[in-house]
């Protein structure tokens, strides 16, 4: 499926309105939520709202633009050797991400400390308790790795390495996945996780090991938080 | 850095995080010195500093 950019980015952008704003203000209203401190159930309903929206333009853009079949279309397929991408990910958490920010934290200190780095796994982990922990685990280690991967890689990186060619696209579907956290703290670690989870796509042409190197980054995020909590 | 103080009576020795107020009754070491104290025979040693294990970068993408 090639997918023309301004395609991708309409759509994308579509779904993150209608679910990202519309959609989840209107549940989260309903559910009488504090937005200042979601407990895990009221992120895992807005996350859903968002990949719920995702999805729509997924099946939309390629019943136009594809053979209407999403595992064709966005590359979904997973082999034996694919799973290089796990310790990749993890690697990407432990090494990768403190490397990074290891001179920021030189010349910023209270801007990057890892307390700053940390905070935002450490909040999650923090409200979670009880079946929460469970909820948390689907939304952070299973959901998000899937949803996101699909629309940030198998959609937009897809469609920006078909315009603007491979490493262009891997680089410019990273900033974006970066970007779009809305986390400045975060945005050099993500853009370099969204360059690890591109590359597994642009190595394989399938978004396998992009889903399992997010997948284990955030599992490894996951396990560092409760280890600090 | 730790602080020593003890409890005749009881035959008791703490080591805590150091004290910021001052007391003759408080003993300020180093972490190599704390570490190597040994309380007298029939005492016992409480160490109370408490190892918080540096944080780390933590970044979860969703």
């Amino acid at each position: 499926m090639r997918v023309p950019i301004r395609v991708a980015a309409g759509a994308w952008a579509l779904a993150w309105v209608v679910g990202g704003v519309v959609l989840n203000g209107a549940v989260l209203a309903a559910m009488g939520a504090d937005l200042e401190s979601l407990t895990i159930t009221e992120i895992a309903v807005s996350s859903a709202m968002m990949w719920a929206a995702f999805a729509v333009a997924l099946v939309v853009v390629s019943r136009r633009h594809g053979s209407g079949d999403l595992l064709v279309d966005y590359r979904v397929a997973v082999r034996p050797v694919d799973l290089f991408a796990i310790p990749a990910g993890v690697a990407a958490q432990l090494a990768l991400i403190p490397a990074l920010y290891w001179p920021l934290q030189q010349i910023w200190p209270d801007t990057f400390s890892n307390d700053e780095l940390a905070q935002r796994a450490e909040d999650l982990v923090g409200r979670a308790s009880g079946g929460q922990v469970v909820l948390l685990v689907l939304v952070v280690a299973v959901g998000a790795p899937l949803f996101e991967e699909l629309v940030y890689r198998g959609l937009i990186q897809r469609s920006l390495s078909a315009g603007l060619g491979p490493w262009a696209g891997l680089l410019v579907a990273a900033a974006w996945f970066s970007l779009i956290h809305l986390a400045p703290v975060e945005y050099v670690g993500l853009f370099a996780a969204g360059l690890v989870f591109g590359l597994g796509l642009l190595l394989t042409d399938r978004l396998g090991p992009a889903v399992l190197a997010h997948m284990a980054f955030n599992v490894t995020g996951l396990v560092l938080a409760f280890r600090a909590g | 850095m730790a602080t020593l103080t003890y409890d005749y009576g009881h035959a008791l020795v703490w080591l805590d995080p150091l004290h910021h107020d001052r007391d003759p009754h408080h003993y300020d070491m180093c972490d190599r010195h704390a570490s190597r104290v040994s309380p007298p025979r029939g005492w016992e040693l409480r160490d109370r500093r408490v190892w918080e294990p540096p944080a780390a970068t933590a970044l979860i993408a969703v």
